[in-house]
């Protein structure tokens, strides 16, 4: 933190230095080795979608940015651990592994599905615009709640939910 | 939490979590009073499980669910540990953390479905802090009064936010009865219109019997001695016939129109009416495009529904049991056979249709997409071109126009393949028709004019079939439109005047706020215990960061909504009292985002006072230093402004809204960010105008430049909806706290442009 960027500039943390833990409660605690330690901070990934385990961000309580990790992989076992754990917790985004039953009643889309949180049966209205073709199969799917589920490959779903899909996407 | 429920048809619907009384009391027996429970669907592992949050007057506990019956705890902080309770809003979920004097503990997440729930929660906790024990135990939590969404009381469904009653479970008599009333004034007339298709109708199953059993069996085959005599007639009856429907046709098509126009000019009249009343919130909730899409598609659907649809069912009805009578009453034993194939046809119409609709819905679904790149493309041709990104933008459009050649050819192919098929199977009757009717024919017990007239009704009789297998989803589509045009007709406004609102047709200027507090959501208040006081003729200055809540002041001030807690007085009447027209009449806003309507700029000036005189016009354009650019135009103050003031710049548009305001002469003036985005030529100019137009009027500003607000009588500063700092600018200053910040912030950074600038070169 001592060498302030230039305006524009990414801060890169170096993974070597920085280590993260949890403290005794379960706060997310970052450390730069021999320099200094902030008892809880926040990460998130610039590119959640696209890419989930580069550039990610970490900030303090007060929103000040400390600085990016260029890659997960780069952290030590412990520390990546750490990131891993709480970037699952802070981007809640199930992945939808099985549909047991998809059903359409005046625009709103019932869905039954198994993901790999567990079971979850959910509502999304507006398919057209709640329901986003990422590429190559894979969709986001943003429910009344505005909770959000992934599916990889809608095309290894069941048949019956690829056919309404395909008409949609 | 939800389970499919046998009442919806598999649909599952949301289940209510309880605590059971048993371990309520277990926990009251040791830990005080129970104050709250909140359920959330995350357990510690970060996967759906079943955990509760039980707030009692001596601790803050989160429990995990094993059963209903077993509960096991898994984090306990007594309130005298906690400095401070928060929910922070993550992707898709929340968590609640509470701070010690040495850690941050994160008691629990939640999933977004919660959300609304769990901040009523952590609001209440905050007011419980400061609190005793014995204060908390007399502390009644109320909860949340609305989820936000709306289930039926009956099946359990989720209301979709367009209606207001469940449509899997509305009573379809009564909407279809609300329905035929809005045709009621044209009684007279549909009246007709059904006689004429009626009379139409019977005059078109007549040729066929003319045709065949009168011409071939009577004249051909009996050859009588008047036979051509007879013949004539035939032709003569037959000629008649086919004038009389034509007569029929032009009658009813001309009635048609004019009805069908009335009724939707009439609908659309009583829908935007609605609309216009409705207070801001309503469109807060509702995107643009889908209240559009009532007032253009849903009439147009009731209108089909009304004028077309209601008779074309009758028309069908009658044609299948006249049609049927006719062949019954000619041959029975052929009739019964032409019966026989009605329910094949009446399957597999409605399934044909139904796949056939998906494929177009989704070969239009794809258009509509290729659209948009369309769209894209050409309104951002100057970038593409910039950029060289000319081959991108080739793959895109390739890219959706495939998936609509796809989509096409899908759709076409599909409707080749099974039409033909679809139709194949409705000539296998005819088929029966032939081999028995022919053999009766050749056994002497039918005629040949007999057969012939079968043959030609078997046609007319399966396209009621085929209309009728579809007429639940007709009849769906119809009511379903019905719904959601009522939805309007029906919404109340959120602000209305009161019974006998107090009229003031002169305000004086003094505003008031005491102790304010709102949200656009009632849990997620903007505003916190807002309160000051801006004398008649004084300039308010409103600063802080975007999303402080600035905005919202001026949205409470003009009255587009209410106040949760609290109130606010004009001249030290309640804003809720006073007729809205009176405040709408004698408040002005210049805003930032500047909308101009279709017309002329003068018209455009001129919208809070159209009878304005070209004088008052013109003056109001100089006091707003809009006249000398006006007049550069070839045609002045005739200008078209297009739409959305296209051909104007940002400034230009600004000055208009200022010349606007100052027509409209308010007594209460607001000025929203009124300088932004300008350079700063043309801010001085606006400036200038809004120093002129501020003059002997209560102003509130809210401007990002705080140089803007250096003639202010007082400033308040605003931080996360609560009043942070409050003074005149010289006191602000002088206190060197927030204000001070931001004043010395913006100042280093105009000074890093203006030495950025003189390091370029000229």
């Amino acid at each position: 933190m001592s060498n302030q960027p230039k305006f524009g500039e990414i801060e890169y943390l170096n993974p070597k230095e920085i280590e993260f833990s949890y403290s005794s409660a379960g706060a997310l605690r970052f450390t730069v080795k021999d320099r200094y330690s902030v008892i809880k901070v926040d990460i998130g990934c610039c590119f959640p979608l696209k890419s989930p385990n580069h550039f990610i961000w970490v900030k303090d309580t007060k929103n000040n940015e400390l600085g990016i990790i260029e890659s997960i992989t780069d952290l030590d076992q412990a520390s990546q651990k750490c990131v891993k754990d709480y970037l699952r917790k802070r981007y809640y985004m199930p992945n939808i592994n099985s549909v047991s039953n998809l059903k359409e009643e005046f625009g709103l889309w019932y869905w039954e599905t198994m993901t790999d949180r567990g079971s979850r049966n959910f509502v999304v209205k507006d398919p057209r615009q709640n329901i986003i073709n990422l590429g190559q199969g894979r969709l986001l799917i943003i429910d009344v709640d505005g909770n959000r589920f992934n599916v990889d490959n809608y095309d290894l779903l069941n048949p019956k939910v690829v056919i309404m899909l395909d008409r949609l996407v | 939490m939800e389970a499919a429920n046998k009442k919806t048809g598999g649909v599952p619907v949301p289940q209510l979590k309880s605590l059971s009384d048993a371990f309520l009391q277990s926990i009251e027996a040791t830990k005080g009073k129970v104050i709250l429970s909140q359920y959330s669907d995350i357990n510690e592992q970060g996967v759906y499980g079943d955990r509760w949050l039980i707030v009692t007057s001596k601790f803050i506990e989160v429990y995990v669910e094993k059963s209903t019956e077993n509960y096991t705890l898994e984090r306990s902080l007594s309130w005298d540990e906690v400095v401070e309770v928060n929910s922070q809003n993550l992707v898709g979920s929340g968590i609640i953390e509470a701070t010690t004097e040495n850690d941050i503990v994160p008691l629990l997440q939640y999933s977004n479905s919660y959300a609304r729930e769990f901040n009523y929660v952590v609001r209440a906790l905050s007011k419980m802090h400061a609190l005793s024990e014995t204060e908390r135990e007399n502390y009644i939590y109320r909860g949340i009064s609305d989820s936000g969404k709306k289930f039926c009381e009956k099946c359990g469904r989720l209301i979709p936010e367009w209606t207001a009653s469940c449509p899997a479970c509305i009573d379809k008599g009564a909407i279809l009865k609300r329905l035929l009333a809005y045709a009621w004034p044209f009684r007279k007339q549909l009246i007709l219109l059904t006689l004429l298709m009626l009379g139409g109708t019977a005059l078109d199953l007549l040729p066929p019997y003319l045709g065949g059993v009168i011409l071939i069996d009577k004249v051909l085959g009996g050859k009588p001695e008047n036979g051509r005599q007879i013949l004539a007639m035939v032709v003569v009856g037959l000629f008649a016939i086919q004038l009389l429907g034509t007569l029929f046709s032009v009658i009813r098509g001309r009635m048609a129109a004019w009805l069908s126009a009335s009724l939707v000019y009439e609908l659309r009249k009583k829908t935007y009416e609605s609309l216009q009343k409705l207070s801001l919130s309503y469109f807060d909730k509702r995107q643009t495009g889908a209240i559009m899409s009532r007032v253009v598609h849903d009439v147009n659907g009731l209108n089909n529904f009304l004028i077309e649809g209601v008779q074309y069912f009758l028309v069908q009805v009658l044609l299948l049991i006249g049609i049927g009578a006719i062949l019954f009453s000619i041959n029975p034993k052929l009739a019964f056979w032409v019966i026989i194939p009605a329910p094949v046809v009446v399957f597999l119409s409605f399934h044909f249709w139904k796949y056939i609709w998906k494929l177009f819905a989704s070969f239009w679904h794809r258009n509509s997409k290729m659209t948009a790149v369309l769209n894209d493309s050409l309104s951002g041709v100057r970038v593409i071109k910039a950029f060289a990104q000319e081959d991108r933008e080739l793959d895109r459009f390739d890219q959706r126009s495939r998936d609509l050649y796809n989509a096409s050819v899908q759709a076409e192919q599909s409707w080749a393949t099974l039409f033909p098929w679809l139709s194949f199977v409705l000539t296998l009757g005819s088929l029966f028709v032939y081999f028995i009717g022919g053999s009766d024919v050749l056994l002497g017990t039918a005629t040949v004019g007999q057969l012939v007239t079968f043959m030609n009704y078997i046609g007319r009789f399966y396209g009621p079939l085929q209309f009728l297998s579809r007429i639940t989803d007709w009849l769906t589509r119809s009511l379903t439109s019905a719904e959601r045009v009522f939805e309007i007709l029906d919404a109340q406004p959120d602000v209305v005047d009161a019974p006998e609102p107090i009229r003031l047709p002169h305000i004086k200027g003094d505003v008031r706020f005491e102790n304010v507090t709102f949200g656009y959501d009632e849990h997620d208040p903007v505003l916190q215990n807002v309160s000051f006081t801006v004398k008649a003729g004084e300039m308010l200055g409103v600063v802080g960061h975007s999303g402080a809540g600035k905005s919202t002041i001026i949205n409470l001030l003009c009255r587009f909504y209410d106040p949760n807690e609290g109130r606010i007085t004009i001249d030290g009447v309640d804003l809720r009292e006073i007729a809205q027209q009176d405040i709408r009449s004698q408040v002005g806003m210049v805003l930032q985002e500047t909308f101009l309507f279709n017309g002329t700029i003068a018209e455009n000036i001129a919208y809070a006072k159209p009878k304005a005189t070209m004088e008052e016009i013109v003056r109001a354009a100089k006091v707003a230093n809009a006249h000398d650019y006006i007049t550069s135009f070839p045609n002045g103050y005739d200008t078209f402004v297009g739409e959305r003031g296209a051909r104007l710049s940002g400034g230009e548009r600004q000055r208009i809204a200022i010349a606007r305001a100052i027509l409209h002469d308010p007594r209460i003036l607001i000025l929203d960010e009124a300088t932004s985005a300008v350079d700063t030529e043309t801010e001085q100019k606006i400036q200038e105008a809004i120093d002129r137009l501020v003059q002997n009027r209560t102003t509130v500003a809210i401007a990002h430049r705080l140089s803007t607000l250096r003639n202010a009588d007082k400033l308040i500063i605003i931080e996360d909806g609560k009043i942070v700092e409050a003074g005149s600018p010289d006191e602000l200053l002088a206190k060197k706290g927030h204000y001070y910040n931001l004043v010395m912030a913006q100042e280093i950074k105009s000074k890093a442009e203006e030495e950025k600038q003189h390091e370029q070169p000229a």
